[in-house]
């Protein structure tokens, strides 16, 4: 356990805590979730977004429990701490692959997005590796630079979103999301299922993080704060795409937000502004590739025991761009993935994990008093 | 060597950042503004009006038209569009478009075959309207030239926008109504219809516009009404503008009634608020239909004492008969055609689900025997507009005076 508590030196504060949490939240799902849940539950998708959010606070609530152990600790010294020195390591491997494997899908994803609808004849390599670049400087300049940049970027995506929702509400028909829960209406609560696995599962991710945060208590509050926010957002996009749209449109869309971006038109001249959506998709995702990349990175170090979060970084960005583009034969493959066996791979690292750590730990920690 | 890292750092982000992979010229694109889809045999025939941008936007015009038209044939839509290349010299793009014509031959077939294209492209907006031939090809549609607007898209766009928003005479309707109104069980489509006046070919000549009036014109001719993706009928003004009221897409428009023995008074509607209920009494589905109108006095012609808040209410009363007569019979008529226009299944949907599930499959039937539909409609004055007392009885030897 020596010297490993100063593999990252940087601190970051509670807000930029808070922020990353946001960002990371809104990362995929602004973007997957309305078609998602709109295909599945119909016109009751925002209630389906609703309960997923507060299941969702439940897992921060988990997951704070855990971080609470010890706050000195990060996710890979707390599973040491918790499985032993073995079993840990063994534990730790199987999440760096999970955690190989989301980040991978967040390149793949942007990348998708940005060869389906903005930039079409570009091949999609070089759009992964834009991104991956820029989230490898990053974390070659570390966590501190990430906090900061999420604190610069912020503004841009929420006022993004914001002027997206406001600037759309004009073509909102409510009277579309009727009738409410009459329709399937179990279908609205099997959703959530799938809705939990983008983003609350993956939020076990900052558990590797919240060490570094120079408040423990506010980074708590911090915690709590990103997620409702984000939930909120997502309800809001949701509800929009559902109203503007109508939920069999928003279902057969694959990037129904894009589309709710092409809605606007403000006198016939505020129009042809759905850019917002995406300048908004690449804030938020950039962090959550960053965020990610940073983790795996930091749990490389650990489980070598390298004395560098950043060491390995460099060979992993090349991993990353090729495990995205080899995991996915299609975008069909893809969402068919994220529609029913995501979940149950986030739901193993997201959920599983933290339980046994914090049952296991708090036995630990009886038998030592 | 520590100079150099920065350095190529430096030149490599000159090769990433300056150029854009997707950038198209000007040059190298066709914009295209109006798309017209025909059948021919078991193929898609498919017309694209391009822009000519020398014409457009050059400053002493040449002797050739603002925009060409190229026509080609293909088993989807798409192979049409790109065998294209085969006459037209650069890429169609489609980003532009203004308005998707369907000959009639080929919407009384079926639309749905190319709705799927037009939503699924990326490079298709949602901001496009739809249009019908009435009893021509769309292809003859678009070989026309247009006075006022130089090209026939926009002009076209802007009859249906304008007439939208001051007439009621037609709306326009975006992919996304239309997929859902073809979707959806509980509501049907009604597609603007666009008419010819004369011979198409001469109105592709540029000479046709050397006239003040146009030899060869496109008209809006009301609308025409859909069943799921087939066009059946052709609706009336009267039936299309209580479509459009009751679908509460009236921003103003004007009514009508007789007033003294010759005479007309007309009022400018500048609000109407339609709400729809839905009831189910027994087994018999009930639609309440509330229209409210808010008006002033625009037109009139005959000797009505506008000075009298009595008579006022009267021309109300009227109006409210009249307005509730006309639709009445629209919604009668629409009922023997047997399409749901008004979306009045969508509201029973909404409100009653336990029953729609039970008509859902044979909502048409439904529709045309057993709604019953109550209208009531309330008229206000709000103004006269800048005049109290007409002066029309002042006229010496009017109709009305003489034959008193």
């Amino acid at each position: 356990m020596d010297g490993v508590i100063l593999l990252e030196k940087g601190r970051i504060s509670a807000r930029q805590f808070m922020l990353l949490v946001f960002m990371y939240s809104l990362g995929t799902s602004i973007i997957v979730n309305p078609s998602l849940t709109a295909y599945y539950a119909s016109m009751d998708a925002w209630i389906t977004c609703i309960i997923s959010s507060i299941i969702g606070v439940g897992i921060v609530f988990l997951l704070i429990r855990v971080s609470s152990m010890d706050e000195k600790k990060n996710l890979f010294e707390l599973m040491e701490f918790a499985l032993g020195k073995f079993i840990g390591k063994v534990v730790i491997l199987l999440f760096l692959f999970f955690m190989l494997f989301l980040t991978a899908t967040n390149l793949r994803q942007i990348g998708d997005f940005m060869t389906t609808q903005i930039m079409v004849d570009t091949p999609i390599q070089f759009i992964m590796l834009l991104f991956a670049l820029t989230s490898l400087y990053g974390i070659k300049l570390g966590l501190e630079v990430i906090g900061r940049s999420c604190e610069i970027f912020f503004p841009y995506a929420i006022v993004s979103l914001i002027l997206l929702i406001v600037l759309v509400s004009p073509e909102a028909d409510f009277t579309k999301i009727k009738p409410i829960l009459e329709d399937r209406a179990s279908a609205a609560f099997a959703t959530v299922i799938p809705t939990l696995g983008i983003p609350y599962f993956e939020l076990i991710v900052f558990l590797a993080i919240i060490p570094y945060v120079n408040a423990f208590k506010k980074a708590k509050k911090g915690f709590y704060i990103g997620t409702i926010v984000a939930s909120f957002m997502i309800l809001l996009i949701t509800l929009m795409c559902l109203a503007v749209l109508g939920a069999e449109f928003t279902g057969r869309q694959v990037y129904p937000t894009y589309i709710l971006g092409k809605k606007i038109s403000i006198a016939n001249f505020l129009e042809r502004i759905e850019i917002l959506v995406a300048i908004a998709w690449f804030f938020t995702i950039f962090f959550k590739i960053t965020v990610n990349f940073y983790v795996l990175s930091l749990g490389f170090s650990h489980f070598f025991k390298l004395k560098n979060v950043s060491t390995l970084s460099t060979p992993l960005s090349f991993i990353l761009i090729i495990l995205g583009l080899i995991s996915y034969p299609n975008i069909i493959y893809y969402q068919e993935m994220i529609a029913y066996y995501w979940v149950f791979f986030a739901a193993t690292m997201g959920l599983c994990l933290p339980l046994v750590i914090l049952i296991v730990g708090k036995i630990r920690q009886k038998k030592k008093e | 060597m520590k100079r150099m890292i920065p350095i190529s750092i430096i030149l490599f982000m000159i090769i990433i950042l300056s150029g854009c992979w997707d950038s198209k010229e000007l040059t190298d694109i066709s914009i295209v503004t109006i798309l017209g889809i025909d059948k021919e045999d078991d193929k898609y025939k498919v017309t694209v009006q391009i822009l000519n941008p020398g014409e457009i936007a050059g400053d002493t015009g040449t002797t050739q038209p603002a925009v060409n038209t190229y026509t080609e044939t293909g088993n989807t839509l798409i192979e049409a569009i790109r065998r294209l290349t085969s006459i037209a010299p650069r890429k169609i793009y489609l980003s532009h478009l203004r308005i998707v014509i369907f000959g009639e031959e080929f919407a009384r077939e079926g639309i749905g075959g190319v709705l799927d294209f037009l939503s699924r492209d990326h490079e298709m907006r949602t901001d496009f309207f739809f249009a019908v031939a009435k009893d021509y090809a769309a292809e003859d549609v678009l070989k026309i030239l247009t006075p006022l607007e130089q090209i026939p898209g926009n002009n076209i766009w802007g009859m249906i926008k304008t007439s939208e928003k001051i007439w009621a005479g037609v709306t326009s309707v975006n992919i996304d109504d239309l997929v859902s109104s073809i979707t959806s069980k509980g509501k049907e489509a009604s597609i603007t219809g666009l008419s010819i006046t004369d011979d198409p070919e001469v109105g592709s000549k540029l000479t046709n516009l050397e006239k003040s009036l146009p030899y060869t014109r496109i008209e809006t001719y009301n609308e025409g009404a859909f069943r799921n993706d087939k066009l059946v009928d052709w609706l009336t003004e009267a039936q299309t503008r209580t479509v459009n009221n009751i679908n509460g897409k009236v921003q103003s428009t004007v009514t009508t009634i007789p007033c003294g023995k010759n005479g007309d008074l007309s009022l400018e509607v500048f609000k109407t608020k339609v709400e729809k209920k839905a009831k189910v009494k027994g087994d018999t589905p009930k639609m309440e239909v509330n229209i409210r109108v808010e008006s002033n006095i625009a037109d009139v012609s005959c000797t009505v004492d506008l000075t009298d808040p009595n008579e006022i209410t009267k021309l109300e009363k009227k109006h409210e008969k009249d307005i509730e007569k006309t639709t009445r019979d629209s919604i009668k008529e629409i009922q023997e055609m047997g399409v749901d226009l008004f979306g009045f299944g969508e509201k029973f949907k909404m409100s009653n689900f336990k029953y729609w599930k039970t008509v859902e499959d044979e909502w048409d039937e439904v529709f045309s025997d057993q709604l019953e539909v109550d209208i009531n409609v309330d008229v206000q004055i709000r103004r006269t507009g800048t005049t109290n007392q007409s002066f029309f009885e002042e006229i010496e030897g009017n109709m009305d005076q003489e034959e008193e």
